[in-house]
C-alpha cells in the first residue's frame, strides 16, 4: 500500500514534468494520469483499516545521512483526517481535467502540466507527516495555481493571480515561523532535557510529545496566531477573505474547481492538524474569538452572496459562508463538531467544486456569467438544469444529500458546546450557535433564488457568438458531474461509511483541546443522555467522558 | 614568506600570474574568446592547486587556512568560473583587460578568505576593489557607464579609508595586526578598560566601511545607480563578490578578532539587517528598471544575511544545528547563484549594444523564449523563497537560526529580539515576493511585444543554466550544502564561545606592547581540523 500511495503522489508530478505535445494528445494523457491516480486512491480507501495508526506510510531520510544537521524526513502516510481530503483531491482533479477539455486552446500542454503538478502538491499536503515537508507542499501549490490563474484566467487575471499569491504567501510565511517555533520549543522544552533532546520535525512525534509536555500556554497563543495567519487566509476566515472572490472569479473553470474544492481545505486541515493537535491550551483560550470570526464569515458571506449579479461571484461568496461552517465545527472542540467539519470539507468540495464546473459549462455556452442575462434555461438545457439542481440542493443542505449531514453535525456539535458550558461562559457560545443557523436559511435563499432566476421563467439567452444553438450537456460533461452527484447522494444517505473511517483519528486529535476546555468550564451537560442522541440514519456516537482510556481508542461499536 | 606560505597561496598566485599574462598578451591580440578560455583555464589550474591542499590546514604567519577559508576559496573559484562565462562577451572595449581583471578580483576574494592579518586583509580587499574599477569602466563605454564608474570609485575609496581607519583603532587597542593576537589581547581581563572603549569605535568604523561592500543601509544608496549604469555581468559581479568579501571580513573581525564586542556588534548587525531588508524590499516595489530592481533586491538580501551574522554574534558563534554562521554561508551561496543566474539570463537576452532595461521589455517571454523565461522564473522564485528551490532553504536556515537563539546577555534575554527579527524577516520576504512576482507575471501573463534578440552569446546562457542547476539541486537536496556550512562555525580558526572564558583564564595571552608590529607577535594560529 505504501507503494501505491507513493505512485499516486508522484505519478502526476512525473506526468507534469514529462508531458508535451499537441493539445489533443496531451489532454488524454492528463486524463489518463488523473484517472489512474483516482483508481489508486479508491484502492487506498478500500484498504484503509480505520483506527488511529497511520496507513500506507513511507518514512525516508531526505537529507544527507551522515552528520545531517537537521533530520528532515520524507515521511508520508494517510490517516483519518487526510484520507477523505486526499480522495477528494484525486476525484476533483479528474473533474478539473474534463472541465477544460474544450475551453483550453492556448498553450494546452503547459496547462495540463501545471494541473498535474498542482495535483502532486495538493495530495502531498494531506499525506505529509513531516512539518517541513508539509510546508513545502503547502507553499508549492501556490506556484502552479499562480500560473493557472494568470495565464488562462479572465480579464483581471494578472491582478488576481498576483493578489492571490501575495496574500497567501504573506500569511504562510508567518505560519512557517510558527511551525519552526513548535519544533524549537519542543527541542528546548525543560521537561524534555532529561529524556535527551530530540530535534524532530515529525508531525506525529511532535503531537505526541506536546501532549505529555505542552508548550507554555502564553507562548502557545503566539504560536497559534502565527500559524493562524497562514491558515486563516487559506480558509479564508472572515476579514481575510478578500482575495477569494477575485481569484475564484478570474480563474479558469478548472482552477476554480480546485481552488474551492481543495485549496481552501488546506487551511482547515492545517487548523485541525497543527492548532488543535499541538496547541490545545491556546485553542481553548482563543476558541470564542475564532467562533465569532467563523460566524461573521457565515453571515457576511451569505449576505454578500445575496447581492451578487455574477453567478461565479455568488458561488465564491457562498464558499466563504460554507467554510465558516467548517471552522465552526472544528472549533466546537467536540467529537461531533470536528467530524461534521471534516465531512463538510468534503461536501463543500463536491458541491461547490461541481457548481464551479457547471458555471464553466454555462460560460462555455453563453460566454456570460451574469445572472440578469440568463433565464429559463431549464427548458433549453434540461440535463444541465438537473445537475445544477442536485448541486444546489446539496449546497443548501437538503436532508438526504451530503450537505445536510455535515451541517447538521456541525450545528449539533456547536449546540452541545454551548449548552455544555456554564451559563455565564456558555451564553456567547449559545448565541453563536443560534445565529449560525441563519447561515443555513440565507444559504437556501441565495442559492434557490439563483436557481429560480437562471433556470425558471421565460427563456432569455444572450446572443450567441456562434450561430448554433447551445447544446445540452455532452457525454464528457455528464461523466464529469455524475461521480460528484453519486457521492453527494451516498454521503447524504450513508455518512457513517465516511465517518467511521475518520472518527478514531479525529477523536484523538480533538481530545487534548477538548480536555483543555473541559478543565476550564466544567458544567453539566444540558443535552439529554448520550444514547438518545442518535438521530434517524445518523447514529451519532455517544460522547464518552474524557479520560485517559478514551484517548485515541476506537469508540465502542455503535448501537445496532 | 616561507615556502609553506607560498605553497598555500599557490591558487591565488596562479590566478594572478594568469591575469598578468592576459594583460600582457592583450596588448598584442584582441581575440575575444581566447582570453576567456585562458581565464577559465587559469581558474581550472588554480582549482587543481587548491585541491592539492586537501582541506583545511595549519598555517603560520599571516594566513588562516581554516574551514571557512577552505570552503570560501572553492566558492570563489566556482563563481569565478561563472563570471568568466558570463563576461565572455564583454563590451567593445578591451577583452583581455576584462578577463584579467576578473581573475584578479577572484584572487582577491580568495585572499580575503585566507587572510589572518589586518594588513593582508586590507590588501585583499583592495585587490578586489581596484580591478573592479577597471571592470566597471570596461563594461560600458558610454557616459552613463563612466558616471557609474566614477561614483563607485569615489565611494569605494572612501569606504576603504573608513575600514582602514577602523583597523588602526583595532591595532591601537590590540597592539598587533594578527587576528589571533588581537583576539587574545582583547579577551585579556587585565586590559585597561579605557583602551577597550576604543574597540567600540573600531567596530563602528569597520561596520560602516564594510556596509558599503555588502550594500547594507545606510551605505547602500550607490548600488541602484551603479548597477543601472553598468553592464549585467558587472552588476552581477558587484552583487556577489564584494558582498561575499565584506561578510567574510565582518565574520573574521567581529566574530574572531574582537571578543567582548558581541554585545554591541549583534545589536548593530540586527538594526542594520532590519533597515536593509525593509529599505531594499520597499524601494524595489517601485522600480521599473531591471538592474535597479535587482540592486534593491541585493540590498534586501544583505539584510537577511546580516540576520545570520547577528545570530552568530549573539550566540558567540555557538556551533550546532541552525547556527548563525551556517545560515549566513548557506544564504550567501543560494543568493549568489540566483542573482548571478538572473543577471545571466538578462545578459543572454539582450543584444550587445542594446541591452534589456525595463521590466516591461520582458513581456511575453514565457512564449517567445520559454526556456529563458523558465530559468528566470526559477531564479526569481528562489529569491522569493518558494519551497523546493534553493532560496527556501536559505530562508529556512536564517529564520530558523534567529528563532533558535536562546539565552541572555548583559541586557537580558535575547529571545524576544530575535523572534521579532525573524517576524520582520518573514514580513519582508512577503513584501519582496511582490516585485519578483511582478517580473514573473510580466513574463508569463502579458502578450509578447517583440521577440527579444537573444544575442548575448552562449557564455551567459551556460552560466544561467549552471546557476539554475545549482538552485534546483540545492532546492531538492540541501543536505550536503547544509552540512558543509554547518561545519563553518566549528572550524572557524579560533576557539568557540564555550571555551572562551576558560581559555582566557588558563593561559594568559602575551601582553601586547603597543607599537609592536606584526613581527613582535608571530602568533601561529592553528585551525581545528575535525
Amino acid at each position: 500500500m505504501a507503494t501505491i500511495l507513493l505512485i499516486a503522489l508522484f505519478l502526476p508530478l512525473a506526468g507534469g514534468l514529462l508531458l508535451g505535445g499537441e493539445r489533443s494528445l496531451v489532454r488524454w494523457w492528463a486524463l489518463g494520469i488523473a484517472l489512474v491516480v483516482f483508481g489508486l486512491t479508491v484502492a487506498l480507501v478500500a484498504a484503509y483499516p480505520g483506527g488511529v495508526e497511520p496507513f500506507a506510510g513511507t518514512d525516508l531520510r531526505w537529507f544527507d545521512e551522515a552528520r545531517a544537521p537537521v533530520d528532515i524526513r520524507f515521511s508520508v502516510a494517510l490517516d483519518g483526517l487526510g484520507l477523505w481530503l486526499f480522495a477528494l483531491t484525486s476525484l476533483l482533479m479528474v473533474v478539473a481535467v474534463l472541465v477544460g477539455w474544450e475551453a483550453i486552446t492556448e498553450q494546452a500542454s503547459l496547462y495540463y502540466r501545471l494541473l498535474l503538478i498542482l495535483e502532486t502538491g495538493l495530495l502531498g499536503v494531506f499525506v505529509a507527516r513531516d512539518i517541513i515537508l508539509f510546508y513545502a507542499f503547502f507553499e508549492f501549490t501556490l506556484v502552479p495555481l499562480f500560473f493557472l490563474i494568470g495565464i488562462w484566467g479572465s480579464q483581471e487575471r494578472q491582478y488576481a493571480a498576483v493578489k492571490f499569491f501575495l496574500f497567501t504567501l504573506a500569511g504562510s510565511l508567518l505560519t512557517f515561523l510558527g511551525l519552526l517555533a513548535i519544533v524549537l520549543w519542543n527541542y528546548y522544552h525543560p521537561a524534555g532535557q532529561a529524556a535527551g533532546r530530540e530535534l524532530t520535525f515529525s508531525i506525529p512525534r511532535l503531537t505526541e510529545a506536546l501532549r505529555s509536555r505542552p508548550i507554555d500556554p502564553a507562548v502557545q497563543v503566539w504560536i497559534f496566531l502565527a500559524l493562524m495567519a497562514g491558515f486563516a487566509i487559506k480558509v479564508p476566515l472572515f476579514p481575510l477573505h478578500t482575495w477569494l472572490p477575485l481569484a475564484h472569479v478570474e480563474a479558469p473553470a478548472a482552477g476554480s474547481v480546485i481552488l474551492a474544492g481543495v485549496l481552501l481545505k488546506v487551511g482547515t486541515y492545517g487548523f485541525a492538524r497543527f492548532n488543535l493537535g499541538m496547541l490545545p491550551a491556546a485553542t481553548a483560550t482563543l476558541m470564542p474569538g475564532l467562533l465569532w470570526l467563523s460566524l461573521a464569515g457565515i453571515v457576511y458571506g451569505a449576505l454578500v452572496a445575496l447581492a451578487q449579479h455574477d453567478i461565479k461571484r455568488l458561488i465564491a461568496y457562498s464558499s466563504v459562508s460554507h467554510l465558516g461552517f467548517c471552522m465552526l465545527g472544528l472549533f466546537a472542540l467536540n467529537r461531533m463538531g470536528i467530524q461534521g467539519s471534516v465531512l463538510q470539507m468534503v461536501n463543500h468540495g463536491l458541491s461547490t467544486g461541481g457548481l464551479f464546473a457547471m458555471v464553466g459549462m454555462i460560460y462555455d455556452r453563453y460566454h456570460t456569467r451574469q445572472i440578469a442575462e440568463l433565464a429559463g434555461l431549464a427548458g433549453r438545457l434540461p440535463v444541465l438544469a438537473f445537475f445544477m439542481l442536485v448541486l444546489t440542493l446539496s449546497s443548501i443542505a437538503v436532508p438526504g444529500l451530503n450537505g445536510f449531514a455535515g451541517e447538521f453535525f456541525i450545528l449539533l456539535g456547536m449546540f452541545e458546546r454551548g449548552w455544555a458550558a456554564a451559563p455565564a461562559a456558555g451564553l456567547q457560545l449559545r448565541i453563536i450557535a443560534v445565529l449560525a443557523v441563519s447561515g443555513v436559511i440565507l444559504g437556501a435563499w441565495y442559492m434557490l433564488w439563483l436557481y429560480q432566476r437562471v433556470f425558471f421563467g421565460p427563456l432569455r439567452e444572450p446572443a450567441h457568438p456562434s450561430a448554433t444553438r447551445p447544446r445540452d450537456l455532452s457525454a464528457r460533461e455528464v461523466c464529469c458531474l455524475a461521480p460528484l452527484v453519486i457521492l453527494i447522494v451516498w454521503i447524504g444517505i450513508w455518512p457513517r461509511f465516511f465517518l467511521d473511517r475518520m472518527a478514531p483519528t479525529l477523536d484523538a486529535l480533538v481530545a487534548p483541546a477538548s480536555r483543555a476546555i473541559g478543565d476550564r468550564v466544567a458544567a453539566p451537560a444540558i443535552l439529554p443522555s448520550a444514547e438518545s442522541r442518535g438521530v434517524g440514519f445518523f447514529q451519532v456516537y455517544p460522547e464518552k467522558p474524557p479520560g485517559p482510556q478514551s484517548r485515541g481508542v476506537v469508540p465502542e461499536p455503535y448501537p445496532p | 614568506m616561507t615556502t609553506l606560505t607560498v605553497q598555500m597561496l599557490m591558487p591565488e598566485i596562479v590566478l594572478i600570474a594568469v591575469a598578468v599574462a592576459i594583460y600582457l598578451g592583450g596588448a598584442f591580440s584582441a581575440a575575444r574568446w581566447a582570453w576567456s578560455w585562458l581565464a577559465a583555464a587559469g581558474i581550472a589550474v588554480a582549482a587543481v592547486a587548491l585541491w592539492a591542499q586537501h582541506g583545511p590546514a595549519t598555517a603560520g604567519g599571516p594566513l588562516l587556512l581554516d574551514g571557512l577559508a577552505w570552503r570560501g576559496r572553492w566558492f570563489a573559484l566556482g563563481f569565478g568560473l561563472l563570471f568568466v562565462l558570463l563576461g565572455s562577451r564583454p563590451a567593445p572595449l578591451g577583452a583581455a583587460e576584462y578577463a584579467g581583471s576578473l581573475l584578479l578580483t577572484v584572487a582577491g576574494l580568495m585572499l580575503v578568505f585566507d587572510a589572518g592579518n589586518l594588513v593582508l586583509l586590507f590588501v585583499a580587499l583592495e585587490l578586489i576593489s581596484i580591478p573592479t574599477y577597471v571592470l566597471l569602466y570596461l563594461g560600458r563605454g558610454d557616459a552613463q557607464g563612466q558616471e557609474s564608474t566614477a561614483k563607485y570609485f569615489f565611494l569605494s575609496v572612501l569606504s576603504s579609508a573608513i575600514v582602514l581607519y577602523g583597523f588602526s583603532f583595532l591595532y591601537g587597542v590590540g597592539g598587533s595586526t594578527q587576528l589571533a593576537a588581537l583576539r587574545a589581547a582583547l579577551a585579556d581581563p587585565a586590559a585597561p578598560t579605557a583602551l577597550r572603549a576604543f574597540s567600540k569605535v573600531a567596530v563602528a568604523f569597520m561596520l560602516g566601511g564594510l556596509c558599503f561592500r555588502i550594500t547594507a543601509v545606510p551605505f547602500h544608496f550607490y548600488a541602484p545607480d551603479v548597477y543601472q549604469g553598468t553592464s549585467y555581468p558587472n552588476a552581477a559581479l558587484l552583487s556577489v563578490i564584494p558582498k561575499a568579501a565584506g561578510f567574510v571580513v565582518l565574520v573574521r573581525l567581529l566574530l574572531v578578532a574582537m571578543p567582548g564586542m558581541e554585545f554591541y556588534a549583534w545589536r548593530a548587525a540586527a538594526v542594520i539587517a532590519v533597515l536593509s531588508m525593509t529599505t531594499g524590499n520597499v524601494l524595489a516595489l517601485w522600480q521599473d528598471d531591471l538592474r535597479r530592481l535587482l540592486a534593491y533586491s541585493s540590498i534586501a538580501h544583505a539584510g537577511y544575511m546580516l540576520m545570520g551574522l547577528a545570530v552568530a554574534l549573539a550566540t558567540g558563534n555557538a556551533s550546532g544545528s541552525w547556527n548563525g554562521l551556517a545560515a549566513l554561508g548557506f544564504y550567501l551561496v543560494v543568493y549568489a547563484a540566483a542573482t548571478l543566474g538572473a543577471f545571466a539570463v538578462l545578459e543572454h537576452l539582450g543584444r550587445p549594444p542594446r541591452r534589456l532595461e525595463g521590466v516591461e521589455e520582458l513581456a511575453g517571454l514565457g512564449r517567445t523564449r520559454p526556456l529563458a523565461a523558465a530559468l528566470m522564473a526559477v531564479f526569481l522564485l528562489s529569491l522569493t523563497g518558494v519551497p523546493l528551490l534553493g532560496g527556501f532553504w536559505g530562508k529556512f536556515w536564517v529564520f530558523g537560526s534567529a528563532l533558535n537563539v536562546e539565552g541572555a546577555d548583559a541586557a537580558g534575554s535575547m529571545q524576544p529580539w530575535f523572534t521579532a527579527l525573524a517576524i520582520l524577516g518573514v514580513l519582508n520576504a512577503a513584501v519582496g515576493a511582490a516585485y519578483y512576482l511582478r517580473v514573473v507575471a510580466v513574463m508569463y501573463f502579458r502578450t509578447p511585444l517583440a521577440t527579444p534578440q537573444a544575442q548575448g552569446g552562449r557564455g551567459p546562457w551556460w552560466a544561467a543554466v549552471a546557476c539554475g542547476l545549482v538552485v534546483l539541486l540545492i532546492g531538492f537536496f540541501p543536505g550536503p550544502l547544509m552540512r558543509e556550512t554547518n561545519q563553518l562555525s566549528g572550524q572557524l580558526a579560533t576557539a568557540s564561545a564555550a571555551d572562551r572564558p576558560a581559555e582566557a583564564q588558563k593561559k594568559p595571552p602575551p601582553q601586547p606592547a603597543p607599537g609592536s608590529g606584526v613581527t613582535a607577535h608571530p602568533a601561529t594560529v592553528s585551525a581545528r581540523v575535525p
